[in-house]
């Protein structure tokens, strides 16, 4: 059973700096890392490889995941191991005002079993989203203003 | 054609009375008789925590807040509480600006103002901090206390800017504080300024929105009378202060400074709301 979680932003900042920030791991991962943790782990030919763990609660939950850059505004990444997901955040210029960008992350995940599977994942899909937006209202506001 | 008869004019009692802004009605010993009351009721049945009270700098400061839960606001209370516990009864007094509603309301009016509650007013606040006090306000006002439960991880301060012209004028740092579940101890269903401004409550009162709630024991009810809350877990975080002549100078852009206080704000609320993992439990 798999769940998805979509979360967008508007930065009021030209594309091409958002981009430079959001398609480079470790700028990006530094934004989100006051409610998650995330550890560089390895270099692989194809991207790098983060440990990933959310703060939930009095435990933590995640990932070993490889990231990659896809497309020039697009970076993905997949699970190795630890919870089986998926994300992909992209950089598009803002439909209101083009000299603004959007910024849009797609994360799916999945659980095994069925009916508790299901009330576990209505329960995870909002801390999930909460996380997103947490981390995407760091990345916003670092942009915006530089802190 | 018959004449309208013209119907006697009543006059409606004044609920609400005009009270000053005045510090002279906070009341010490009333306080420290409360605060055990109080603590039991932060730490039982809403399970309080509140955190970065280390980032308050020992000198006066303009406490600026979202606030949830409409009349009950729990979390104005609880972050009250926790000022008064570390920083004890006797040292910076801490007041809070409330609306008139609140401060003049028969009864309860009598009894915020010992806490520590006055009456919002420019000159007046700028008086208090000059004074080496301490000030909490909540610029949204009932527009954020009775927000769309939907918008209950949003800082709602509706454009107003009057708390920044005030740390300004009075020199003192802006110190944020956010709160999260507040807004679980009842449901706002909608946004109800429509409503307000179509009832007139807007020029009546100076209440802004209206909306249809959902609370003990009231059921279904527009606006926001005092309820019984929910036992929802109460988060409440204390930011970095924020020096305003420091970062925006002496003749700031008032629009620039509010994205920015606003801005700041939104990530510390973000952040904090990410701890939630179900309404009401926390």
């Amino acid at each position: 059973m798999s769940a998805e979680v979509r979360v967008g932003r508007t930065i009021r900042v030209p594309e091409a700096q958002v981009r430079a920030v959001v398609t480079d791991p470790e700028q990006l991962f530094e934004c989100f890392s006051s409610t998650a943790r995330f550890v560089k782990v390895d270099t692989t030919p194809d991207g790098q490889l983060w440990d990933v763990f959310l703060n939930v609660s009095s435990y933590e939950v995640g990932s070993r995941v490889e990231v990659r850059r896809t497309a020039p505004n697009e970076l993905q990444w997949e699970s190795v191991r630890g919870a089986d997901n998926n994300a992909r955040i992209t950089v598009e210029p803002d439909r209101d005002d083009p000299a603004h960008s959007w910024v849009h992350v797609v994360l799916r995940f999945r659980l095994e079993g069925k009916l508790l599977a299901r009330f576990a994942m209505a329960i995870a899909q909002p801390i999930v989203t909460r996380h997103v937006e947490a981390g995407l209202e760091r990345l916003r506001h670092h942009l915006e203003y530089g802190d | 054609v018959m004449a309208t008869p013209k119907l006697p004019r009543i006059k409606l009692p004044k609920l609400v009375a005009d009270v000053p802004a005045d510090t002279s009605e906070r009341d010490p010993a009333y306080i420290r008789e409360m605060l055990p009351k109080l603590w039991l009721a932060a730490s039982l049945y809403f399970r309080a925590e509140v955190k970065g009270l280390e980032n308050i700098p020992d000198e006066a400061v303009l406490f600026v807040g979202n606030h949830s839960g409409g009349a009950s606001a729990p979390d104005s209370s609880i972050f009250q509480l926790a000022y008064m516990t570390y920083f004890t009864v006797e040292g910076r007094p801490l007041f809070s600006l409330g609306h008139q509603i609140v401060t003049g309301a028969p009864l309860v009016g009598r009894l915020m103002r010992k806490f520590g509650v006055v009456t919002a007013g420019f000159d007046a606040a700028v008086k208090i901090l000059k004074d080496d006090n301490s000030i909490l306000v909540y610029p949204g006002g009932d527009v954020d206390a009775l927000r769309p439960w939907t918008d209950r991880n949003k800082i709602t301060f509706d454009g107003r800017q009057g708390f920044l012209k005030l740390a300004h004028q009075a020199g003192v740092k802006i110190v944020p504080v956010v709160a999260t579940g507040g807004h679980d101890t009842f449901l706002v269903l909608n946004d109800g300024r429509k409503a307000a401004k179509t009832f007139g409550f807007d020029k009546m009162l100076r209440v802004k929105t209206l909306p249809m709630t959902l609370s003990i024991p009231w059921g279904f009810l527009p606006g926001g009378l005092p309820f019984v809350p929910f036992p929802a877990k109460i988060r409440i975080q204390v930011l970095e202060p924020i020096d305003l002549r420091e970062r925006f100078g002496d003749d700031p852009d008032w629009d620039e400074a509010y994205d920015y206080v606003s801005s700041y704000m939104q990530v510390g609320l973000a952040e904090l709301a990410s701890q939630t993992l179900l309404p009401v439990v926390g």
